[in-house]
């Protein structure tokens, strides 16, 4: 929490000297946050390149915002973290031909066949299985696993239902699950 | 709720009831007692957990061009302030000068008043006797028109 805390306090700093046109502070501060966020809207957007551009422009509304921040108690990082979802789901709108139902839903591998995979395994089969879930799945399982957003939060950000989210999100995990439990037969 | 339900709850919001939709947690609790509900939560809560470990590796380092572009986004966006900050001063600025002008004005005004007022005050004096001099002298009036009386 003091860490957190620290943490939050350098951020704030460093923001209000970029906020006076500081560059230095400003790639600092960049340098600190914006991993975190090229890694959310990687996940989300399944594009690099889009990601970086969501990045630069959730930075580019901090800078604009800052004075309001300055004044406000939201830590720096969360702030940013939640305009990069929000960027995300907005690109994830403007693109075409994106169905709720595209793909068939997987067969449940089952309890305990996670455990088994190596931990480096099974980022790398994570992150390919949510790079292969369709755009409102993968959107419904970011939203809830590295935003910690509400499920009404949820179904709010995607236009849809609580119980739509439930659906997109059961789908969503039922994928990864199985791709896990495939990399681990694989690997066998 | 059946186990069926349970399962299902159980594969989209994960292994923690608390985070399930709210009317279906207090029956979710008491169906949570059955070993096949536990070990579908169990299951569910693996998942969470990759899924938790993937959000905490550190993320890919920006690159050189995206450090560069989001400072010098920062210094225009700084510029910009500034530059929005003087727009906004100057009609203040603006106003300020005219409020000084009307003042100057005003008290230049004034001051020519005061230094008139004397003056006036003596013509006015002379004209008020001038007219209480020829009330009281009818025929100097006529004398003035050149009519007899």
């Amino acid at each position: 929490m003091a860490a957190d805390s620290d943490s939050d306090s350098l951020d704030a700093a460093l923001l209000a000297r970029a906020a006076r046109g500081e560059a230095a502070a400003a790639r600092l501060l960049t340098a600190r946050r914006a991993p975190r966020l090229l890694a959310l809207a990687t996940r989300m957007l399944n594009d690099p390149a889009e990601a970086e551009d969501v990045t630069q422009e959730a930075f580019l509304r901090l800078w604009r915002a800052a004075e309001d921040l300055a004044q406000g108690p939201a830590p720096i990082g969360a702030w940013l973290h939640r305009v990069a979802a929000n960027l995300c789901l907005d690109r994830l709108r403007r693109r075409r031909g994106v169905a709720l139902d595209d793909v068939a839903a997987p067969a449940d591998p089952g309890p305990g066949a996670l455990e088994r995979l190596a931990a480096a395994d099974r980022a790398a089969a994570l992150r390919a299985a949510l790079a292969a879930l369709p755009d409102r799945q993968r959107a419904a399982v970011c939203l809830r696993h590295f935003d910690d957003r509400s499920n009404p939060e949820i179904a709010q950000a995607l236009g849809v239902s609580v119980e739509a989210v439930e659906s997109l999100l059961a789908r969503g995990r039922r994928a990864l699950a199985a791709a896990l439990a495939g990399h681990r037969e694989d690997a066998a | 709720m059946d186990l069926a339900r349970f399962r299902a709850l159980a594969g989209a919001w994960g292994g923690d009831i608390a985070r399930w939709p709210e009317a279906s947690r207090a029956a979710a609790r008491l169906t949570a007692r059955a070993p096949e509900a536990a070990a579908a939560l169990a299951g569910a809560a693996a998942l969470d957990a990759a899924l938790a470990d993937l959000d905490a590796a550190p993320g890919p380092a920006p690159s050189a061009a995206l450090l560069a572009a989001c400072a010098r986004d920062a210094v225009a966006a700084a510029d910009a302030r500034r530059s929005a900050a003087r727009r906004a001063r100057r009609p203040m600025a603006a106003l300020l000068a005219a409020a000084a002008v009307a003042g100057l004005a005003l008290g230049l005004s004034g001051a020519l008043d005061a230094a008139l007022a004397p003056q006036e005050a003596a013509r006015d004096a002379e004209a008020s006797l001038a007219a209480e001099a020829m009330l009281a002298a009818p025929d100097a009036l006529a004398a003035l028109f050149g009519e007899a009386t």
